[in-house]
């Protein structure tokens, strides 16, 4: 794995490639805006794209296991699974990964005679845009959950409140509270 | 698509006022057409300071930026929440005065060890500052014009503007300051695109306008000279009434009539631009009122009578619910 | 034939080049993509009804007819001109902008979900655009050129999608050079919207509630005695102590209205227990009202009309019972119209005293017309005087840190007393990173009505900025949970923490308040008012509690 070795030696021009690949996903006038706030408060989604790019590439090379690599994916793509990105479009960037350290490997002489080790790394890329995919649907799975939950929050001290026993309890106390009201959800 | 557009139409302005070079050109070009564009301008700004002033602030709603006036143990932010009129008049002139809202974009940077360190972005401040403070000095410098004798506090601030002593005669350190300033803000709106995608023609030929001002100003001053004397002779007619005869009118450079024609399109162009800001910041509610909602109440003039749902009509639909749980009730 | 294996297998034309950027088309020729998790359902036609609104019908925002009235532009445009003539804050609004971009990257749904239209300034160019057309000289004469646009349906729907993705958090607001409020833009184009019945649900059902029944929820005034009964029981579990409930009480010298919220759902109940034990202590000559039984107001995210007419009950309320004065509960949006609407609007409140706390004799001179006193202000001034027995060191198994909720923040500036109350009740409190907290405040993403389920993907993005400032502290100081003085937050800050922070629990100011303090003739607490077991108090010692300030 010659290539490999070459590659780690330019891991952060990959990211770096990987990135604005990546950021060329939003509407141009967000990608920029990612990319030059520095801030990790006031740009949460541009800190995680650099910082989990930059880790992906690192662990990759390095040949790190599938869950140390799944925990570098892991903030880019909650983040992607609530952005307006279908799904293919969500994890797909993962893949891109190989055109850019293709184009790596094509642009320098040093390392064109090394292509053959491409074909490793691609596989590692593969595995890698399935780890995306688990996580991916995880997080959507998670959306669901937490819409549930909500539902549950708001009625479940009502339920636990009719059926506890108090003895002495009279009057409305029986009554559900909200049978001729309007429930506070609405829906379509 | 507006950047060409506005910067053709900034160059056909300024050709357009080359014309005053011309014979007879010149009287409508020097004298009818500045009167007209003050005449546009003031009656502008009047009308929309009526308009403003005509419609009513039904509400108080401050935007809160500090510490509210609270328990007496606890410190208030006099300045960014003021509840008084002298905290308000504080508040509004740090804003006409030194863009404090802009000052606001606080950024953090991780030190080693992991603390945060934060600091101010001033990159729009700055350039926001520079500009409008350099136009400012312009503007009083160019006085001088429209005085006779010239007032000292003019003169002074010549004489600082004029410190570097670089150049003859001495460029003003203003004069760069503006137009360094107004490149940046041309170059930030058409580079970022994030901007790009927010700016219309009016910012573009804004931008364009001033820059051709201060570019053709500054040439006025240090490459194609004209005689400042005859300059003189008009501006000091016109704003004293007493007009300029022709023969002065006829040494003068076409390239101040482009000079002046722009700055006629500018004064014209104002009332009706974004530039009504400068009236705007003035009268913005969420910064010229005191936030003393509940110590002073605060009258809304238009107000009027709503459809309420009363305790009457409410008891009367659940006096039975409210009798059975013991709830006290006003008609048994 | 190369092998995949080879350089000479790839295009290499395919490699080099690339490029995903959308073509650039200006903001007015993107027209308005209705996607799902970021739009809330219509109101329905019954709740319409029972409030007296125009047009009212059933209908989905994926129809293509929204089956508006044949005059619908002449309604909007009269709408707006009536609006500019009353609002001086919207002609104003409309004309200052020079879109110089400080609030560009300020708006928490465009830092979580990059919609270039979710930047505050394009949010107010929608309506501006229109404004340009119809009400200025120079629009009329550019057209398009001059940032004007026609009013068309297409305009209606993206009006509706944009201004249901603002939480009227005013955070833009803040860095405005001219001040310009993006809340007040948002609250006309919903007025607007609103002339043509067109409203969003989970905003309209609670407004029809609350007018009807005291309550955004609907809770009838047997169920609502119900309710506090049962945490009544709950508090006797954790504390030993039986607390009444006044419902109604006439001449009683304080009323107390808190957002309906706390009054069934996890963790607002907490909080509404800490309430009741707090006055319960205190022996406060207090009521609840059935009838004013909504701090809240989702009048606010309707119309300036309707802030009106369901604020009225509490005036009217505090006059029908005779009481001093009126405090007020931990909630957002609910102070924001106390504060800033609730006098002019239905005031003057001459009937009332100038609050005085029985407790300490202070007056409270900031509230001397509104006659209204946040619950903060009180037990800030309680702490001060030292009128509370603490012990905060049973709340050690908290590591708590605070969210500046938007309205209070930046519609008020009660910044420091919450702050203070935390300070005492907690001896583990940590602080977000500044540029998120106090008046910079981060949105929960929720509020202005956009608190519902069927838009939770847009509600977590909208999270993400605060999300990963309570993950920070997570991970720095080991916080595990959140205070909020807010029942949006309480209820929306679960979902975003859950999501973005998981492990951070949410909590009110009060609830830990109650939990910290000792009451007479309580039993040994063991377990905490959300009947969890307090770790390291299983067998506690009874010893004098510090109840004076430092």
């Amino acid at each position: 794995m010659e290539l490999v070795e070459q590659l780690r030696g330019r891991q952060e021009a990959i990211a770096r490639r990987w990135l604005e690949d990546t950021l060329a996903t939003y509407a141009a006038e967000t990608a920029r805006r990612l990319d030059r706030d520095q801030d990790r408060f006031t740009n949460p989604v541009g800190y995680a794209l650099r910082t989990g790019t930059q880790a992906v590439v690192a662990g990759l090379l390095e040949g790190r296991t599938a869950e140390v690599l799944s925990g570098c994916l892991d903030e880019i793509i909650r983040i992607r699974a609530v952005q307006e990105f279908a799904p293919s479009q969500a994890v797909g960037f993962v893949f891109r990964l190989r055109e850019v350290i293709r184009a790596e490997v094509q642009g320098d002489s040093t390392l064109r005679p090394l292509a053959s080790g491409l074909g490793e790394l691609e596989e590692r890329i593969e595995r890698l845009g399935l780890l995306a995919f688990d996580l991916y649907m995880k997080y959507r799975q998670r959306i669901f959950e937490l819409r549930v939950n909500e539902m549950k929050r708001s009625v479940a001290k009502v339920i636990e409140r009719m059926n506890r026993f108090r003895p002495g309890a009279e009057g409305g106390g029986l009554e559900d509270p909200g049978t001729d009201g309007p429930s506070e959800r609405g829906s379509g | 698509m507006n950047v060409l557009i506005s910067l053709a139409a900034v160059v056909v302005l300024f050709l357009v006022g080359l014309l005053g070079g011309l014979p007879v050109l010149d009287i409508v070009f020097g004298i009818l057409l500045p009167y007209a564009a003050l005449a546009v301008f003031l009656g502008g700004l009047v009308y929309r300071v009526l308009g403003y002033a005509r419609v009513p602030v039904p509400f108080r709603i401050t935007t809160t930026c500090g510490q509210e006036k609270s328990l007496p143990w606890i410190r208030q932010a006099k300045l960014d929440n003021p509840s008084s009129i002298w905290g308000v008049i504080g508040r509004m002139a740090l804003e006409v005065l030194c863009f404090r809202s802009l000052l606001r974009n606080t950024r953090t940077r991780l030190l080693e060890g992991g603390r945060l360190a934060y600091a101010t972005s001033l990159t729009l401040w700055l350039a926001a500052m520079a500009f409008h403070w350099s136009m400012l000095v312009i503007l009083i410098r160019h006085l001088r014009l429209f005085t006779q004798p010239v007032p000292g506090a003019v003169q002074w601030l010549q004489d600082v503007d004029g410190f570097l002593e670089v150049g003859v005669p001495v460029i003003y350190l203003s004069t760069l300051v503006f137009l360094v300033a107004l490149a940046y803000l041309f170059l930030r709106r058409a580079v970022n695109p994030q901007l790009r995608y927010i700016s219309l023609l009016d910012d573009y030929l804004l931008l364009f306008l001033l820059l051709g001002i201060g570019l053709s100003g500054f040439s006025l001053r240090h490459l194609i000279k004209t005689d400042i004397v005859a300059v003189k002779e008009l501006t000091l007619g016109l704003a004293t009434f007493r007009g300029v005869s022709l023969a002065t009118l006829g040494t003068i450079s076409p390239l101040f009539f482009g000079h002046l024609f722009l700055v006629c399109a500018l004064l014209a162009y104002f009332p009706f631009s974004k530039l009504v800001h400068m009236i705007g910041i003035f009268l913005s509610p969420t910064r010229n009122l005191a936030n003393n909602n509940r110590m002073v109440r605060h009258v809304n003039p238009w107000d009027y009578p709503v459809k309420v749902h009363t305790y009457e009509e409410y008891e009367d639909e659940l006096r039975e619910k409210m009798k059975a749980a013991g709830i006290p009730v006003e008609k048994e | 034939m190369p092998t995949p294996d080879e350089m000479a297998y790839y295009r290499q034309e395919e490699l080099l080049e690339i490029d995903y950027r959308p073509p650039e088309r200006g903001w007015m020729d993107t027209p308005v993509d209705f996607r799902r998790g970021s739009y809330i359902y219509p109101g329905k036609a019954k709740m319409l009804e029972i409030l007296g609104l125009p047009n009212p019908r059933d209908w989905a925002v994926t129809d293509e007819d929204w089956k508006l009235p044949d005059n619908w532009k002449q309604i909007v445009l009269e709408g707006m001109a009536e609006r500019l003539r009353k609002y001086r804050s919207f002609k104003v609004f409309m004309d200052s902008c020079v879109r110089c971009g400080a609030c560009a990257d300020k708006c928490h749904f465009f830092i979580g979900g990059g919609d270039p239209k979710n930047m505050p300034v394009l949010r107010s160019e929608l309506l501006r655009s229109v404004y340009r057309k119809d009400f200025t000289a120079l629009g009329k004469v550019l057209g398009k050129l001059g940032g004007a646009r026609e009013l068309t349906v297409d305009v209606i729907k993206e009006w509706f999608y944009y201004f249901y993705q603002c939480t009227e958090c005013r955070r833009c607001s803040v860095f405005c050079p001219f001040g310009i409020d993006t809340a007040e833009i948002t609250m006309m184009g919903r007025e607007l919207l609103g002339l043509l019945g067109i409203y969003v649900n989970w905003v309209i059902e609670p407004v029809a509630n609350c007018y009807r029944y005291g309550n955004h929820l609907g809770i009838q005034p047997h169920g609502l005695l119900d309710t506090l009964e049962f945490m009544a029981d709950d508090i006797e579990e954790a504390t030993g102590i039986r607390v009444d409930i006044p419902m109604n009480k006439k001449g009683a010298e304080i009323l107390f209205v808190t957002p309906s919220g706390d009054f069934v759902a996890d963790p607002g109940i907490f909080t509404c227990m800490g309430y009741m034990l707090l006055f319960h202590e205190l022996g406060l000559d207090y009521t609840w009202s059935s009838y004013a039984s909504e701090g809240g107001n989702f009048g606010l995210f309707t119309s300036h009309e309707m802030i009106k007419r369901l604020n009225a009950k509490i005036y009217a309320e505090a006059k029908r019972l005779g009481v001093k004065w009126i405090l007020g509960g931990e909630c957002g949006h609910m102070w924001r119209v106390l504060h800033q609407y609730m006098d002019t609007v239905n005031g003057p409140a001459d009937f009332l005293e100038v609050p005085r706390s029985p407790i300490t004799g202070t007056v409270f001179e900031n509230a001397r017309s509104t006659k209204m006193v946040h619950i903060m202000e009180f037990v800030a001034d309680l702490i001060h005087h030292g009128k509370l027995k603490l012990r905060p060191e049973r709340n050690d198994y908290v590591r708590v840190t605070f969210h500046d909720s938007c309205n209070p923040a930046r519609a008020m500036g009660l910044l420091e007393e919450p702050r203070y109350v935390l300070r005492h009740v907690c001896n583990h409190f940590y602080e977000m990173p500044e540029n998120t907290i106090r008046e910079q405040t981060f949105c929960c993403g929720g509020g202005a009505g956009l608190g519902t389920d069927e838009n939770m993907e847009m509600r977590l993005r909208g999270g993400l900025p605060r999300g990963a400032a309570v993950r920070y502290v997570q991970e720095k100081y080991g916080v595990n949970r959140l205070a909020a003085i807010c029942a949006i937050d309480r209820a929306t800050l679960v979902t975003v923490c859950d999501y973005w922070a998981p492990g951070v629990k949410v909590t009110g100011i009060t609830e830990l308040v109650a939990n910290a303090m000792v009451f007479e003739g309580e039993h040994e607490r063991k377990v905490d008012l959300r009947l969890e077991p307090i770790p390291g108090m299983e067998g506690e010692q009874e010893s004098e509690g510090s109840g004076s300030d430092e």
